[in-house]
């Protein structure tokens, strides 16, 4: 189990603008007559952490991939950093430049280097290869993996992976982070040093992280809990 | 990292399959610019051979599929000398006959002193006459080929000639011929008073439309017998369109199969990537920009196969031309036209091949993708 203490001076005044706004979220799969989500609301804080939590098929992925525009919904609206999707071209703008994913597999392109699979999401976005570079590095150092950036996925280790799908996910500075359990495959101390370093990056960058997890140490450290049941939510106090 | 580099990692990580779809891609362009090219000459070689000789007009046995099988009267190269516009005729008996060392070549005859002789530009000897009993000339190629030199014999038709001039040309074809006077060939061919074809010279200062009128004038006054300008009897030469058909159907089906090599590389390889691509929409990339990626693959895989392709097509066209069985014969017309449509085929083969592939990329469910790993 991981548990990971957020300190409360990175957390922002309650009223503070909202991150995320969805309402009335509904999604039903064909396959198998599944109700994933049954009018779900959910918002999040700008800098807030909160933990998507709830029993396996509860839906608490298809609720992430609702926030991301990657599932198309029967019903419900989502509003990311102040803007409403209304196409699908701008959700993959939201996507590109206010949301940040990881996944937990890691989806690293292993023909490219840890450096260049972080450069991936810039490409079309940011013009200057030397601009590109210069951000690769800097993400490369804020997750700590500055070191094995001209390394190919297939040597780096679980952690290390995932050190570098993080970096990806904010190259080009995103507002929101959504997580799907991102610790998912890894053990508890590589686990440990992922969410602490979510948290860092909370912290220092404002960062509105949502994160799928079913690992109540890392629910714990997070500003709040969204649980899913049966495609039906509610946010809960911390431990509760 | 450009879409270009990320699309040529893409091909170099499955070389073996790369390199396979590449061969045949090759094989297919190859095909077409050799097959096409050849199918060209021969129209070309025809063309050429005569122009040097200074024909505007031939006229041939109406319904004649080939010059060789057209049987026409000698006497009428004389009857069309005399219609307006008309500067020389000569009658010609074209045949092909056996060389001792069993390779085919072709005869050209003229009654001696007639003007098509005069085109001949002699590199050594004099042109025949009248007191000149089986002269010959022949082409430098064939001269280079046999070892034969002005006073030698050449044994045409089974019978024993004397070269008395070796003769240079533009024309491969005509570097490759023999010629004798009329009268010997029809003899020896039991063709007595009967020709081939009849090369009509037109008045050199005649404009262009006065040529048009001259030989609607004479398609009227012979109408019996097909009357063509030099460059639509090359462009209408029944072997010539029967190759270039053939050319065409031959390299339309290595071509098909070259677009489904490429459709079956592709979709192998959008199959296997299948996660990439759910990737690279959850990190936002536009669909244009997934598509384009997979397109640049498919056209990095066809151009570098069409460049190796059109260099081995060229390769294998003049191989074939080099051949005893048609040297001399044809001699590849491979231009920059040729070129330019073997490259837009390649391009294309790459474009519809990677295109199926790509347009399913747009029905791909991402996040299908992503929690079914």
């Amino acid at each position: 189990m991981v548990a990971v203490g957020v300190a409360a001076s990175t957390r922002l005044p309650a009223g503070d603008r909202r991150a995320i706004v969805a309402r009335g979220l509904s999604k039903r799969f064909r396959k198998g007559d599944v109700r994933a989500l049954a009018g779900v609301d959910f918002h999040a804080d700008s800098g807030s952490m909160t933990a998507v939590v709830g029993p396996s098929g509860s839906g608490k992925s298809t609720l992430l991939y609702a926030l991301s525009g990657l599932i198309e919904l029967d019903a419900g609206t989502v509003e990311i950093d102040g803007v409403t999707p209304a196409s699908a071209a701008d959700w993959v703008r939201l996507r590109s430049r206010h949301i940040g994913m990881v996944f937990q597999d890691d989806w690293l392109l292993n023909r490219l280097s840890a450096a260049e699979n972080v450069e991936l999401p810039m490409i079309g976005v940011e013009r200057s290869a030397r601009a590109r570079r210069a951000r690769v590095q800097e993400l490369l150092t804020r997750v700590n993996a500055g070191h094995f950036g001209d390394r190919m996925p297939a040597g780096l280790s679980g952690g290390e992976r995932q050190r570098i799908a993080i970096a990806r996910s904010l190259a080009n500075r995103p507002k929101v982070m959504l997580a799907d359990e991102p610790t998912g495959e890894l053990d508890s101390a590589n686990s440990r040093a992922i969410v602490e370093l979510l948290a860092d990056l909370r912290a220092r960058e404002g960062l509105t992280v949502v994160i799928v997890t079913h690992e109540d140490g890392i629910a714990a450290g997070c500003d709040r809990r969204f649980v899913l049941e049966d495609g039906r939510g509610r946010f809960v106090d911390r431990g509760g | 990292m450009t879409l270009l580099s990320l699309a040529w990692r893409n091909l170099s990580g499955h070389r073996l399959r790369t390199a396979a779809t590449i061969v045949g891609i090759v094989l297919a362009i190859g095909s077409f610019v050799a097959l096409v090219g050849l199918a060209r000459g021969i129209e070309a070689t025809l063309r050429a051979s005569l122009e040097v000789r200074g024909t505007d007009v031939i006229v041939t046995e109406g319904g004649a599929i080939d010059p060789m099988s057209s049987v026409i009267p000698d006497s009428l190269a004389g009857t069309i000398a005399r219609e307006a516009g008309v500067a020389a005729t000569s009658p010609e008996l074209t045949r092909m006959t056996s060389l001792e060392d069993g390779a085919s070549v072709i005869v050209a005859a003229w009654p001696t002193g007639a003007y098509p002789w005069e085109t001949l530009e002699v590199t050594a000897g004099r042109l025949p006459t009248l007191d000149d009993t089986r002269p010959a000339v022949i082409g430098s190629s064939l001269a280079d080929r046999l070892g034969l030199a002005v006073g030698d014999e050449i044994v045409l038709f089974q019978t024993a000639f004397e070269v008395v001039a070796t003769i240079e040309s533009k024309s491969v074809l005509a570097r490759n011929l023999a010629f004798m006077p009329l009268a010997d060939a029809q003899e020896l061919t039991l063709r007595d008073g009967q020709a081939t074809s009849v090369n009509v010279w037109l008045d050199p200062a005649a404009t262009r439309e006065e040529r048009e009128a001259i030989v609607a004038a004479l398609r009227r006054a012979f109408p019996d017998y097909a009357i063509d300008e030099t460059e639509k009897f090359a462009a209408d030469y029944t072997y010539a369109r029967f190759a270039d058909v053939l050319s065409w159907s031959i390299s339309t089906v290595a071509l098909v199969s070259a677009i489904f090599a490429v459709l079956n590389t592709m979709s192998m390889s959008v199959n296997e990537k299948r996660g990439e691509i759910a990737i690279m929409s959850a990190i936002g990339w536009p669909r244009r920009q997934i598509v384009l990626t997979i397109l640049l693959e498919g056209a990095i895989l066809s151009l570098l196969a069409g460049v190796l392709g059109i260099a081995a097509g060229v390769a294998a066209a003049y191989a074939v031309s080099l051949s005893p069985s048609v040297a001399g014969f044809i001699a590849p017309e491979i231009d920059l036209l040729l070129l330019a449509e073997a490259l837009a085929i390649t391009v294309g083969i790459g474009l519809v091949g990677s295109l199926i592939p790509a347009s399913r990329t747009v029905s791909m469910a991402p996040a299908a993708v992503l929690r079914g790993r």
